[in-house]
């Protein structure tokens, strides 16, 4: 089978010392982000991204991926301990886990968190392994309007799947492909909206962009809570689930899996989604559902189990199509293509290395993460206690060397901090980030599609209904834009009826 | 910058394009904040807490001020101007450990980045 033969010949590459190394530090520093509320894996993968450029680009993606996954493990720390999401999609994990905690069971809790986790990543990994070639397979019949109708059909999702309004997500998905427009046409080569300045030729910097986005908008929010002072409960005795915690979360854990991994691979499908569904799920069909919320094993198990899922699953899109499906897929792209890999379904034949690799690390990575979370949890409570003082300053000069490290120019940074105010305000305004960067990064690669596919057909628009996968992506899209417009029209009948009884 | 005709789009197709699309909704949203200003209910303050105010804008000060002294100071005083101010006015940590760790993080960054993973860094003008 050719999955198997790749897999081992992923894992010779993964056991290289190298890629060992900093797929440890990945995940380190991965949980890491995840124990510390403020931080999440947009952000650290954000900052660590200027440190790979040095690494090769097997090595780099095993790190940031490390990064990812591993955050998943250490957001459900603080949830139980003490009531506060280490990360997004950790937010479900504090109903039931806190209660637990508060019971005294803060231990089976973190073990089941730890274990789900694990089981949920390397079965997920599985999934991957076995899809992601097919799905290769057949993104090599796509041309230019497929891709065209994917990206489209894809920002529509991702804006559609979003908290918020999504009116206001579209706004965002349409400004980034505009920032995408600033620099050298991707056809002719002509200079656009750069100014004169120098600088902007080569485009807006991607990476300036991402730190002022989610580093520094992400800090300068956090500086406005007051210092959480949080009281862990007691001395966590025993980590391991009794036998009736084992029975009670494996189908939970099972289904969780499934849930996190296909909601993974949909263009905007992020574990805090998943992570949300699976509690739904579980407490739907559970015996027992007002129980939920006073602290039972399932409604740990399966979040845990949805949000290490979910990362296996954004892969596929990735990795096959090259395409990715929320921000921290985005930002493994823009790392690929610092590298000059450019992901697509030749991906695995021409690159083959890095598709094993990084698949076969994160096997390996879920282990040392499992090592990680179960026994050493004492030495992430004790990272907890450092005040948010002294670890934002550090985060502020990650940030501000990675954007200067790219072009060795203070420009960069003007940027960086531009976009840092521009996210901050975004953030206080509710209008969403993802769109934006996902939008920024594909607009390019959207745009010399669009312009071929017209080329193509000779100017007409109809050959992206004619084809029948473009035409099925649009369908999809066009869908999803019309059930997005429903509630404007049903909103604005309520204000008439006040009115009429008001008078 | 042209637009090209359908069949060869030029430079300006996209962007006219998208800009278009762009005005589009930012009209749609105008007008659906419009028509429900009725609705809102409280004014929500644009700060969280009424001290916050006071940390961004320090931070943020602090960064502009890490943008234009860069070259002129060169990296390791500036850094370590930089992690000392936060520390010390928007951290509020005491006089003694923020120094320490200001000259920690700066030399500490200096030799990783530089050294270890071959960054360059400015010298500024007073060249270090």
């Amino acid at each position: 089978m050719e999955s198997l033969t790749g897999l081992f010949y992923g894992l010779g590459i993964a056991f290289q010392p190298q890629n060992l190394f900093f797929c440890f530090v990945g995940c380190f520093v991965g949980t890491l982000v995840g124990v510390l509320p403020g931080l999440g894996p947009g952000g650290a993968l954000a900052l660590l991204l200027p440190v790979t450029f040095a690494l090769p680009p097997s090595t780099a993606i095993i790190m940031l991926s490390g990064i990812y996954y591993g955050a998943m493990y250490g957001g459900s720390t603080t949830s139980i301990l003490i009531n506060i999401p280490g990360e997004a999609a950790s937010v479900i994990t504090c109903l039931d886990g806190y209660q637990m905690a508060r019971k005294g069971r803060a231990g089976p809790a973190l073990g089941m968190a730890a274990i789900a986790s694990f089981i949920a990543g390397t079965i997920s990994l599985f999934g991957l392994m076995f899809l992601a070639p097919p799905f290769a397979n057949f993104a090599l019949k796509f041309s230019s309007p497929e891709y065209v109708s994917l990206i489209i059909c894809g920002l529509i999702l991702v804006s559609f799947l979003g908290a918020g309004s999504r009116l206001k997500a579209f706004m965002m998905g349409t400004f980034g492909l505009l920032l995408g427009t600033i620099g050298t046409d991707p056809i002719e080569g002509m200079e656009r909206f750069s100014f004169g300045i120098p600088y902007l030729m080569d485009g807006v910097g991607l990476i300036p962009v991402i730190m002022g986005l989610f580093g520094i908008s992400e800090i300068l929010s956090n500086l406005e809570e007051e210092e959480f002072r949080g009281i862990l409960t007691e001395k966590i005795r025993n980590l391991f689930p009794t036998l009736k915690d084992w029975v009670d979360s494996a189908w939970p854990i099972v289904r969780g899996t499934l849930l996190g991994f296909f909601v993974g691979i949909i263009p905007g499908g992020n574990t805090v989604i998943s992570s949300t569904m699976a509690y739904a799920l579980e407490k739907k069909i559970s015996k027992h559902p007002e129980k939920f919320g006073t602290g039972v094993i399932e409604g740990v198990a399966a979040p845990e189990a949805a949000n290490n899922a979910g990362p296996s699953g954004s892969f596929i899109p990735l990795l096959s199509l090259g395409i990715p499906t929320n921000t921290t897929m985005a930002l493994l792209l823009a790392s690929l293509m610092i590298h000059g890999v450019t992901p697509g379904p030749f991906l695995i034949n021409q690159h083959p290395d890095i598709f094993w690799s990084v698949i076969a690390s994160m096997y390996i990575g879920n282990m040392m993460l499992l090592a990680l979370n179960l026994p050493l949890v004492g030495f992430w409570v004790q990272v907890l206690k450092i005040p948010y003082a002294y670890f934002f300053p550090i985060i502020f000069l990650f940030c501000l060397l990675g954007s200067y490290s790219i072009g060795t120019t203070v420009f960069d940074i003007g940027v960086m901090l531009f976009f840092g105010i521009v996210g901050f305000l975004m953030k206080k305004y509710s209008y969403e980030s993802t769109p934006l960067i996902l939008a920024f990064i594909l607009g390019p690669m959207f745009e010399e599609h669009f312009r071929r596919s017209l080329v193509l057909s000779f100017g007409s628009f109809r050959i992206f209904f004619e084809r029948p996968i473009s035409a099925i992506f649009l369908g999809l899209a066009i869908l999803l834009l019309f059930l997005s417009l429903l509630p404007a029209f049903i909103r604005r009948k309520k204000p008439l009826a006040k009115d009429d009884r008001t008078q | 910058m042209g637009i090209g005709p359908l069949n060869a789009p030029g430079p300006g197709f996209f962007p006219v394009l998208v800009g278009g699309v762009f005005s589009l909704l930012s009209m749609a949203l105008f007008m659906s904040t419009f028509l429900a200003k009725d609705q809102l209910s409280e004014r929500r303050s644009f700060w969280k807490e009424k001290k916050s105010w006071r940390k961004v804008s320090l931070s943020l000060l602090s960064l502009v001020f890490y943008l234009i002294s860069l070259n002129y100071l060169g990296y390791l005083i500036t850094t370590f101007l930089f992690i000392l101010f936060l520390l010390k006015f928007v951290g509020q940590r005491k006089w003694g450990p923020s120094i320490l760790i200001a000259i920690l993080v700066s030399w500490g960054s200096y030799a990783i980045f530089k050294t270890g993973l071959g960054v360059a860094l400015p010298k500024g003008l007073i060249q270090i």
